[in-house]
């Protein structure tokens, strides 16, 4: 029963509508103050310094790109598997945040959220890259641009 | 498969990238890409730290203000005697009362946790934005003043 749920497409759907809305609203705050967003990137100290202020501006458009892709369904694998590796890289940053006992918040969404980093961050950003994963494998375009294009050049 | 879905992904994020760059480029408030030296972000980092020993030193001298950058809860259960709290994520809620009556003149020193936190330097940072000119860093902080069994005062209220 849980391995059909897992495994279906509409489940794949409603995985793409979620990822892809935390996604496009994740990147909305970063894109409108990427000062901010670079200061919490460099809490992090894991980018050497002058690499920080690069990785501050382009993040949150892939963030962008790859949700709006996602939402309707365009290049669906391509950006779900963005969605999982960036999920995965994030989930890296907050073990290796909590390990060191940093002191920071996350990031995640808002720039200045208030919230320091926590064990919840790290199942958030875990349950992100499965429901990522679930749509890179099982998701077959249902009411996505995907198909609509595959359905015209068919024609 | 595989290859098509790295083959989108990669495009993705050049196109993504490419719009990210241009965008940034055009835009009033951007981010300067440039090595550090130049990068506003880390203007005021550099040297601005000072040692225990000066700490203490500057501890003497009369008008020095201490900032403790750490959380209202951490600052509760034991702080610096003297320091007032501002914590780093509540700057904006919180300066115009803490820093009250503060020259922008005057000797400003922040700490947090210890080595590992950026608090201090983040609060420094925003304090020089803000046009205090004399901010350092006690780097050590919380932790290397326990450390030296100094003594400790605790309670939520500013002193």
């Amino acid at each position: 029963m849980i391995r059909k749920i897992i495994s279906s497409p509409v489940m794949a759907l409603i995985g793409r509508i979620i990822l892809g809305s935390i996604f496009i609203y994740a990147s909305i705050g970063k894109i409108l103050k990427p000062d901010q967003f670079a200061e919490a990137i460099k809490n992090y100290r894991l980018l050497p310094v002058e690499s920080v202020n690069f990785f501050a501006v382009i993040l949150p458009w892939i963030e962008l790109i790859a949700g709006l892709c996602l939402l309707i369904g365009l290049f669906s694998k391509g950006s779900s598997l963005i969605i999982a590796l960036l999920s995965l890289l994030f989930l890296g940053a907050i073990v290796s945040a909590l390990i060191r006992g940093l002191d920071i918040s996350c990031g995640c969404f808002s720039s200045r959220e208030i919230n320091k980093i926590n064990f919840f961050y790290f199942i958030r950003d875990l349950f992100l890259f499965l429901l990522a994963s679930q749509v890179l494998i099982y998701d077959q375009g249902i009411l996505s641009v995907d198909k609509l294009l595959k359905r015209n050049i068919s024609r | 498969m595989w290859k098509k879905w790295i083959r989108e992904s990669i495009g993705i994020v050049f196109f993504a990238t490419g719009i990210a760059l241009l965008i940034n480029f055009y835009r009033p408030n951007s981010l300067s890409l440039l090595p550090p030296s130049t990068s506003p972000l880390n203007e005021g980092y550099p040297n601005n730290s000072i040692s225990f020993s000066t700490f203490q030193e500057k501890l003497k001298k009369p008008g020095t203000i201490i900032l403790d950058a750490r959380s209202p809860e951490e600052f509760q259960q034991g702080h610096i005697p003297g320091a007032k709290n501002l914590p780093y994520y509540e700057f904006s809620d919180k300066a115009p009362s803490v820093l009250q009556g503060i020259a922008f003149d005057q000797e400003i020193i922040t700490y947090c946790e210890g080595l590992e936190c950026s608090n201090a330097e983040d609060l420094a940072f925003l304090l020089k934005e803000n046009g205090y000119t004399k901010v350092k860093v006690f780097e050590g902080g919380w932790e290397e003043w326990t450390a030296h069994q100094m003594p400790i005062k605790k309670g939520k209220n500013n002193d």
